[in-house]
Parts: C-alpha cells; sequence; structure tokens
C-alpha cells in the first residue's frame, strides 16, 4: 500500500517538477512573473487531445502538442510583455497584464470549446501494467516518467552543456552585463519562452493522460502547485524545482491516501503559507535582498 | 559627550561577500562627517544599514542614545535620522510642496479618526506642516517652485528637493548619499553652501561622496572605507597625507611610487 | 416612492443590487492598490464574508444587525494570516498567496459538508435592502475620499510611487499595507454579506478564480485616482453586458481584455483624475 501510494506521488511529483521547471527558468531569466504559464499547459493538453483524435498516436501528439505550446508561448510573451520590459515596469504590472490576458484566453476558450472535462480516446496509450512485487504501474505511467526524465535531461543539457544556456544563466545572474556581452536579449526572451512553454505543454499532456481528464482551466489548478514548487526550490534554482516538485507530488498523493482527499487540495497552499512565515526566501533560495 | 550617532561592530555579509565589516564610527553632534572609500568600498550599504533599509549581519547601531539596531526605517525617521539618495527618488507625480509635506508625514499626530471626522486639530496641524515645508523650500531654494511636479524639475532642482523632504521635519541627523553626483562644477559649489547651511540649521550632516574637492571643502571629520572595513578617521588634512588612504586609491604600488617620488623631491630640494 | 420608481426597482432589482455590490468590491480593490500593493483576495474575502455570514443567519439564528457586523470577522482573519508574512516581501508574494487562497476555499466549500458542498448554500433570508446596500457604499466612498484627500492618503500614495523612499520618510509602510489588506476584507466580506442576503443562495463557484480578477478589472478600468473611480469603473463593466447583447456571452473575454489595456495603454484608468489636497495644487 504505501510502496503504491509512494509510485503514484513520484509520478505525479515528476509532473510538477516538469510544470514547475519552465515556471522557474521563466522566473528566473526573464524576472517577471508571467501567469499566461498556466494557459501553455492547457494548450499543450488540449493539442494533443485535438491530434489524438485526428487519429495521431501519442509519440506524435505529445512532442508536437509541446512543440505548439511553446509557440504560443512566444506570442503571448511578445504580445503582453515586450512593451513593459522596454519601459522596465514594475513586477506588478506584468503581473496584472499576464493576469488578464490569462483570464480573456481561458474564458475565450471555456466558450468556444465548453467547460466539460474531455477524455482522450482509448487505446492511444496501451491499458497494460506491470506488477512489480505488490505495485502496480501502467503503461501511461513508465510513458509519463520516462518522458519527464528525457525532457528534464535534455533541459539540464542545453543549460550546463551549450553556449545557448551558457547565455541564458548569464541573463538570469546579470541582465545589463548580459546585455553588454551582445546578448540580444529579446531574441533570448522569445527563446526562454519558448523552452517554457513545450516543458508546460509536455506537462499538460502528461498530466491529462495521468488522470484522463483535459479541460480548458486545467492549467489554472496548476499554477498554485507551480509556485509552491519555485518558492520552496528558490526561483530560478531547477535542481530546487526538480525537488520540491517531486516531493509535492509525493505529500499530496500520503495526504489524499492517509488523511483526507479533500485535503489534497489544500495542501499546497498551506505549504505556502507555512513557508512564507518561516522562511521567507525560499527553503534553498538566496535571501530576498531589499535594495534601496 | 554621547555621540549622536554610534555603530559598533557593524557588518553585513551578502552571499561570497562582506560589504561592511566590522565598522565603529561615531559622529558627533554638529558638523559635517564624510564618508569615503573607492568604488565598492561599503559606502551604500553602510548608509542602508543606518537608515534601516538593510538589516545589518552583526553589530549594533545607537542613535540619540537609544539602540535601534531592530527599529524598521520609518521608525528610525521617525526618531529623526533623515536621508537623501545617490540616485534621486523624488515622488515624480506629487507637487514639490507634497513631496515636503511627506517628509513631514511622522510629525503628523491625527490618526484616522481625526482624518474622517475632520477635526480642528487636523485642519491646524496641515496648516502648520505647509508652513514649515514652505521653510524648508526657502532654505533649499526652491520656495517659488513650490507647486510644480517633481518630475518637471532639473536635475539639480531634484537633489534640493530631496534635502528639502529630508530637513522638514529638523532631524538631528541627516544622511546625504553622494550630493553632488552628476552636478557641474557650479552647481557643485551652490550645493557646498546648501551643506554648510544645514548644520547651521541645526543638523548634523553624514555624506557619502566620491567629488574630493568637495568632501574636503566642507567636512569637519573624514572617514575612510576599504572593502568594507573602516582604514583611517580624521581630519580632511590629515587624510590627505595618510598613507594608507592613498593606497587604497590608488593601489599599492601607486603609492609607492609617490612616496618614493616624494623622498626624491624633497633631496632634490635639499 | 413614486410609482414609476418602484417599478423600475421592481424589474432591474437584481441590477441594482448587483451595482451596489460590485462597488464595494471595487473599493476593496481600491484600498490595496492605493498602496501600491496587489492582493486578489477580494473574491475569497467575499465568499468568506458570505458564507460566514449565511451559516450565522441559517444554522445560528443571529438577526441581521449582528450577523452584517460580524460577516467581516472571518476576512479579516484570513487577511492577518496571509497579509503577516507576505506583506514583508516584494508585493508578488500577496497576489500569489491571495489567487492561492481563493483556490483553495473553493475546495473547501466543495469538499465540506457544512458548506453544502456542490449545492452551496440556500434557502437564505433576503434581509438586505438596495437602501442598506447604497448606504455602506456611499460611507467607504466618503471615508476614504476623506483620507485620500489627507496627509494619510499623500503618504498612500508616496508608498505607490516609491516604497522605500516612503518608508525614510517615516511613512509606516508595514502598518498602512497591513490596515489596507484588513480595509480590503472588510469591504469585501460586508459586500459577500450582502450579496448572500438578496440573493438566497450561495455556491463554490462564485468566488474562484474568474471573479477575482474582474474585480480587478473594475478598478483598473476607472483608475484610482480617487475612490469614487474604480466604482465607475465597476458600474460600467456591471451594466455593459446588460445594455448590449452578445457582450454577455463574452463578458468575461471582456474584463480580461480590459485589464491588458490599462496596464499597456492606460495606467491612470479612465478617470485619472488626482485628489484634491493640501499643497496638490500644480502652478504652470
Amino acid at each position: 500500500m504505501l510502496a503504491q501510494q509512494l509510485v503514484n506521488g513520484v509520478l505525479l511529483g515528476a509532473t510538477y517538477a516538469l510544470f514547475a521547471l519552465g515556471f522557474t527558468l521563466m522566473f528566473g531569466v526573464l524576472r517577471v512573473i508571467n501567469l499566461t504559464y498556466g494557459f501553455y499547459f492547457s494548450a499543450g493538453a488540449l493539442l494533443a487531445l485535438w491530434m489524438a483524435r485526428q487519429g495521431a498516436s501519442i509519440w506524435l501528439a505529445l512532442p508536437l502538442a509541446s512543440l505548439g505550446a511553446g509557440c504560443i508561448a512566444v506570442v503571448l510573451d511578445w504580445m503582453l510583455l515586450t512593451r513593459l520590459r522596454r519601459v522596465q515596469a514594475p513586477e506588478l504590472s506584468s503581473l496584472m497584464v499576464t493576469l488578464g490576458g490569462v483570464l480573456a484566453l481561458y474564458s475565450a476558450l471555456t466558450s468556444w470549446l465548453g467547460p466539460d472535462i474531455r477524455r482522450l480516446p482509448p487505446g492511444i496509450v496501451s491499458a497494460d501494467a506491470f506488477l512489480v512485487g505488490d505495485v502496480r504501474v501502467t503503461a501511461a505511467q513508465i510513458l509519463i516518467l520516462g518522458a519527464t526524465a528525457l525532457l528534464v535531461g535534455a533541459l539540464l543539457l542545453l543549460m550546463r552543456g551549450t553556449r545557448l544556456g551558457l547565455a541564458i544563466r548569464a541573463m538570469a545572474e546579470k541582465p545589463d552585463a548580459a546585455q553588454l556581452m551582445g546578448i540580444d536579449t529579446g531574441q533570448a526572451a522569445a527563446l526562454v519562452s519558448f523552452i517554457s512553454g513545450c516543458l508546460a505543454g509536455a506537462g499538460g499532456v502528461l498530466i491529462g493522460l495521468n488522470f484522463n481528464a483535459i479541460h480548458p482551466y486545467m492549467g489554472e489548478a496548476m499554477m498554485l502547485r507551480g509556485f509552491v514548487v519555485i518558492i520552496v526550490g528558490g526561483l530560478g534554482d531547477i535542481r530546487g524545482a526538480l525537488l520540491a516538485g517531486l516531493a509535492l507530488g509525493v505529500i499530496e498523493v500520503m495526504t489524499a491516501g492517509y488523511v483526507s482527499s479533500g485535503l489534497k487540495e489544500a495542501v499546497a497552499f498551506l505549504i505556502l503559507v507555512a513557508v512564507l512565515w518561516t522562511r521567507p526566501s525560499g527553503l534553498f533560495g538566496r535571501a530576498v535582498l531589499r535594495r534601496a | 559627550m554621547i555621540p549622536l550617532l554610534d555603530l559598533s561592530g557593524l557588518t553585513r555579509r551578502y552571499a561570497g561577500l562582506v560589504a561592511v565589516d566590522g565598522v565603529d564610527m561615531q559622529v558627533m553632534a554638529g558638523g559635517v562627517h564624510a564618508v569615503i572609500g573607492p568604488n565598492g568600498a561599503g559606502k551604500t550599504t553602510l548608509f542602508n544599514l543606518v537608515s534601516g533599509l538593510v538589516p545589518p549581519s552583526a553589530g549594533r547601531i545607537r542613535f540619540v542614545g537609544q539602540d535601534v539596531t531592530g527599529l524598521a526605517a520609518d521608525r528610525r525617521a521617525a526618531l529623526g535620522l533623515a536621508r537623501t539618495f545617490q540616485n534621486i527618488r523624488v515622488f515624480a507625480a506629487m507637487t514639490v510642496l507634497e513631496n515636503v509635506l511627506t517628509g513631514l508625514h511622522a510629525r503628523l499626530a491625527v490618526g484616522l479618526p481625526g482624518v474622517v471626522l475632520r477635526l480642528p486639530r487636523f485642519r491646524a496641524e496641515e496648516r502648520r506642516a505647509v508652513a514649515r515645508a514652505r521653510a524648508a523650500l526657502d532654505l533649499v531654494g526652491l520656495a517659488d517652485k513650490a507647486g510644480q511636479r517633481a518630475q518637471a524639475l532639473s536635475y539639480g532642482d531634484q537633489r534640493r528637493l530631496e534635502i528639502a523632504r529630508a530637513m522638514a521635519p529638523e532631524p538631528p541627523l541627516v544622511l546625504l548619499d553622494e550630493p553632488a553626483a552628476g552636478m557641474n562644477p557650479a552647481e557643485t559649489e551652490a550645493l557646498a553652501t546648501l551643506v554648510r547651511r544645514l548644520s547651521e540649521f541645526g543638523a548634523t550632516v553624514l555624506l557619502v561622496e566620491h567629488d574630493m574637492g568637495f568632501v574636503m571643502d566642507i567636512s569637519d571629520t573624514v572617514t575612510v572605507l576599504n572593502f568594507g572595513k573602516r582604514i583611517y578617521e580624521g581630519t580632511p588634512q590629515a587624510v590627505r597625507q595618510e598613507p594608507a588612504v592613498i593606497e587604497a586609491y590608488l593601489g599599492h604600488k601607486v603609492a609607492a611610487r609617490l612616496a618614493a617620488g616624494a623622498k626624491a623631491g624633497v633631496r632634490g630640494a635639499g | 416612492m413614486p410609482a414609476w420608481l418602484d417599478d423600475f426597482l421592481w424589474t432591474y432589482q437584481n441590477l441594482v443590487y448587483a451595482l451596489g455590490i460590485n462597488g464595494l468590491l471595487a473599493l476593496s480593490m481600491y484600498v490595496v492598490l492605493a498602496v501600491g500593493q496587489l492582493s486578489l483576495g477580494q473574491a475569497a474575502f467575499m465568499g468568506l464574508g458570505a458564507y460566514s455570514s449565511a451559516l450565522m443567519t441559517l444554522k445560528l439564528g443571529l438577526p441581521f444587525a449582528a450577523v452584517l457586523p460580524l460577516s467581516v470577522v472571518v476576512p479579516m482573519v484570513f487577511a492577518l494570516a496571509v497579509g503577516g508574512p507576505t506583506l514583508r516581501l516584494a508585493g508578488v508574494y500577496l497576489a500569489i498567496a491571495t489567487i492561492g487562497m481563493g483556490e483553495v476555499l473553493r475546495a473547501v466549500y466543495l469538499n465540506v459538508d457544512l458548506f453544502g458542498g456542490a449545492l452551496g448554500l440556500s434557502g437564505i433570508p433576503e434581509r438586505a435592502t438596495a437602501p442598506l446596500i447604497y448606504g455602506l457604499l456611499g460611507l467607504a466612498v466618503l471615508a476614504l475620499w476623506l483620507i485620500g484627500r489627507s496627509g494619510i492618503g499623500r503618504a498612500m500614495e508616496a508608498m505607490r510611487e516609491d516604497e522605500t523612499a516612503a518608508e525614510v520618510m517615516g511613512v509606516p509602510v508595514r502598518r498602512y499595507k497591513m490596515g489596507a489588506l484588513l480595509a480590503s476584507a472588510t469591504l469585501a466580506g460586508l459586500a459577500g454579506c450582502l450579496s448572500a442576503h438578496v440573493s438566497s443562495f450561495i455556491g463554490p463557484n462564485e468566488y474562484g478564480f474568474e471573479p477575482a480578477v474582474t474585480i480587478l478589472s473594475y478598478a483598473l478600468l476607472g483608475g484610482i485616482g480617487t475612490p469614487l473611480a474604480p466604482v465607475v469603473g465597476a458600474w460600467v463593466l456591471t451594466l455593459l453586458p446588460e445594455l448590449l447583447r452578445g457582450v454577455s456571452d463574452i463578458r468575461l473575454v471582456l474584463n480580461g481584455v480590459i485589464i491588458v489595456l490599462a496596464v499597456l495603454f492606460l495606467p491612470n484608468g479612465l478617470l485619472a483624475v488626482r485628489m484634491k489636497r493640501i499643497g496638490a495644487r500644480t502652478a504652470a
């Protein structure tokens, strides 16, 4: 029983981590709070659903939906945030503008598609399950874990092993200096948006597979978890987001299993408030410095 | 005599660097006290520690005989610790007069009920505040611009406005953070006159400045910081001749060569 | 009351209530924006006021005269719990924590029997009246107007422009931020109590993400120069779907687009008037 819960928790946590990775990248590098991020998650899931209904296999639908969400992210970032970045508007402006944008997008999507929960066509992933000792693992769960590991690996390789990753990290550390080094911040913003959007989109498809429930507002429910993961893990900290995402998934599944399923939804919020009361700068994070 | 401001062992660490390192410093009432040092010496961090914008990692700050180490910036302001900023921070959309009235906020005693019920005390107090604000504008020579938006003022006038805003509550200590930055020689000269008038006005001035001529001109005491540590303190004349200070500014080799040159010069003359 | 007015009020009763209640909600957003903060908890505070007051009426049988003032208690407790840690940090933390609070409370209403689950609470007696709603709205506008004109209003504007500089000038920024959040919770709690006691039914989905953002659009459309501006913004956005057929279907899309346009192109709102206070008159 415990082992089964642990496996389910790790799987859920892997998707949380994937979702939060793009979020923390966007936060850490672009230094804006972009609330449209949850929309890429919904968009990824809905795109994959549409493709699956056209008969595409999951091997085609997952990467294409992920890339599609990345493209949406680039367009939205350009529409909503280029102007604010140019005038160096305060953080709250970017928060408000993306909040308005995301309300418009979600409600447009809902009035177009309806608010109903949609399901992937049966057989998109093999219904086989494997027994490892007492623990049951489905093919879908193996796919989720494999895809998450692949994407996280690719991201780490990009950030640590390439010139591009170096440039992105330079931007995160010192935006002004990066500009002086000849990094085009507009292009870099588009690139980071694209990578983040791809990660969110893939996360959407995988969560859609996990729960087999896809609806326009599914990204909104993820945003709070995303925030908790990046605040606990530290803003812009990839390793922190990975660990915090896994931990949150396990804690949620354990709460639902051993305490109450109603409380599962509140876990993330309670962690958030507890962290803010006790460690205002995040568990692994750097101190929030106030500059005069 | 109890110093007006007394820093003991004041330290501020950031990840991987000590910006201010065990600084002991006393500012006596009256006169102008300058803090100088090369870039990155920790001067601005020191000011932020004193005004309460940054909490210290260690050490204590006493002001007017009271330990203020744990007090928030607004409480220190209410005790009479005023400051200006290196990068000008006037309230751009407000008028010049409103900016100065904001500086008097801690002196307004009427609370929410008085405001909502429009008690006579509240009106009288606002009138008194306007009179004090106008006096502060007179002091810096901005009286005729009281009704202008702060953003419409010239750079030099915005610096003066910051000084008026800080001086309006008649604080015993005012911190000026690089007041001469970005000013031309004529403006700097006018500023020097103004700073001297501030101390005649009853305020002790503590300032950080890069313009050495300005500092040597107006200061009574100079403290020199380097790498977050206090390396020297004395009169402007003494500071100018102190080898440790010259070395901090010019580096070890140049200082040595200068010293050698000075000796050679003496020998040649003799 | 003249017969025509009586007829009019009868026909448009719900709209009349909604205009007054949304006006209060716009003010509850105004008070936090006025000190340069962004709270998205107004809908959640409203829900707490609505649920707590409905339960006091239904389960405890308290008279409405006691329920109305008590309806602000629970929202204020939540404001203290969320505001306590977040107001010390950068402004984004308050926004994030308050969005989260709304989502979580919705889940709680859905899952706890006391709150009636997905069905919500019904059979709440209609005790609130239009004169009561508009009387409270009028009082709130007047009080906020007087505060805005005073030295406290000046200090609030200074905080909005540059919080650090305001603090160094002696403005007690933490106290004002907490005070603004508590005032916001109070106004929203009252709005929740009033709305529960005019509509007889409340449900968990009325206080979620969409209403939270809609309340922000009221304040951003009107602007926050004076307390009347956000109320006008609320009235425009409440009336528009009623007046124009077709708008009601895309009401939320419109609210979202208004926020985007207001932030990008109209940072002071439609009614960009500055408060007339001592020393504020500009000379040429």
